[in-house]
């Protein structure tokens, strides 16, 4: 009876690690690595990342693509990423630091190659009753162009942009370096 | 004491179980074949899948960015007669070109992430009738030609961005040409 007890137990604590570990564990490893590869790269900064490294951190984007990154910080407020792209096909996607997929948009979607995205921390549940957030999404659409939320404070903006021919690179690169991510004026 | 030990060790135990679970889980569960008699397998990308979970876990375990929604990523290790894929051996990728905004393949040594060499959409040369050729080999050959790893075996992935809607994606065959 004792042992069958201890048996059961210890089979109830495997799947509670098991789904723990499903559920945490991947998001803690990525966001230690994130850390690691986007290194020496301040927050609410866009940078463009070197084609060794891309790949390593995103697998859609091989070595002939250009991928610009904005590693955003919302502990100071919303951040702006002010995007210019060349005008072929091109991706936007943002996670949280955890990996979670919060926000994509495509060229077709944007039809501009030039736009701005609001990154801003979702508004908790009592800011919602107060009613003393921020104005409406369909306010900020109006005003600055698209509005993605967060419920985590970190993330990562990835503009991914691919290349037929690797002598496009630097002009696309120019064009993608005009992009700035920073945190927004109150 | 005895009591003690062994509930101690039983529990012990059970967490190692459930870490060695979870960790192969996360390799596997939200890899699926395509179809039952496929060697294309795809992970689980579809919010509306049941092991999302498990496929979203596998890249983040890898500190990659999991790929978007839009993306179909599919992936094999063996050739048509069901042998593992091995770098001195030459391969036929044949297949109609799949209708999508972008697509790239890619060979990287088995079990890594990294790609070793890769043909996309922008730079495939196709026939005519929009078929797509291409051979992996080690040593260089005519038309679309993709270089595999260094030694061992690989794998072969196929990423497909942005597919259109309502058309089905064509997975090429991979058949052994010589070794």
């Amino acid at each position: 009876m004792g042992r069958s007890f201890w048996i059961v137990a210890a089979l109830l604590m495997g799947v509670i690690v098991h789904i723990s570990y499903v559920l945490f564990a991947p998001g803690f490893l990525f966001a230690r690595q994130l850390e690691q590869s986007t290194k020496g790269k301040p927050y609410n900064s866009f940078f463009i990342s070197s084609p060794a490294n891309q790949s390593a951190l995103l697998p859609v984007a091989s070595s002939k693509s250009v991928v610009g990154i904005c590693k955003f910080d919302l502990g100071n407020g919303s951040v702006e990423l002010n995007a210019k792209l060349p005008r072929s096909y091109w991706t936007l996607s943002i996670y949280s630091q955890s990996g979670r997929q919060v926000y994509a948009l495509n060229d077709v979607q944007a039809g501009t190659s030039e736009f701005k995205v609001e990154l801003a921390k979702t508004k908790t549940f009592f800011q919602q009753l107060m009613g003393n957030g921020r104005a409406d999404d369909a306010t900020q659409i109006e005003n600055l162009g698209w509005h993605a939320e967060t419920s985590e404070p970190r993330g990562i903006a990835v503009i991914w942009i691919p290349i037929a021919d690797e002598l496009m690179r630097p002009q696309i690169e120019s064009i993608m370096a005009g992009s700035t991510c920073k945190v927004q004026a109150p | 004491m005895s009591r003690v030990s062994f509930s101690a060790v039983v529990l012990l135990a059970g967490v190692l179980l459930g870490v060695i679970s979870a960790i192969n889980a996360l390799g596997s569960v939200g890899l699926k074949p395509v179809t039952p008699a496929s060697k294309w397998n795809e992970w689980q990308l579809n919010s509306a899948n049941t092991t999302l979970v498990y496929s979203l876990g596998h890249f983040l375990s890898d500190g990659q960015l999991p790929p978007p929604k839009s993306v179909r990523y599919f992936v094999r290790s063996l050739d048509e007669d069901g042998n593992s894929l091995r770098v001195d051996c030459v391969y036929v990728v044949e297949g109609k070109v799949t209708p999508a905004r972008w697509w790239t393949m890619s060979v990287a040594p088995a079990g890594t992430a990294a790609p070793r060499s890769e043909l996309s959409a922008g730079e495939a040369v196709l026939s005519q009738d929009k078929n797509l050729k291409m051979t992996i080999s080690a040593h260089p050959a005519p038309g679309n030609w993709i270089v595999p790893a260094d030694n061992g075996s690989l794998s072969l992935r196929f990423i497909v961005n942005e597919p259109v809607l309502g058309e089905d994606i064509i997975l090429p065959t991979i058949t052994k040409s010589g070794c």
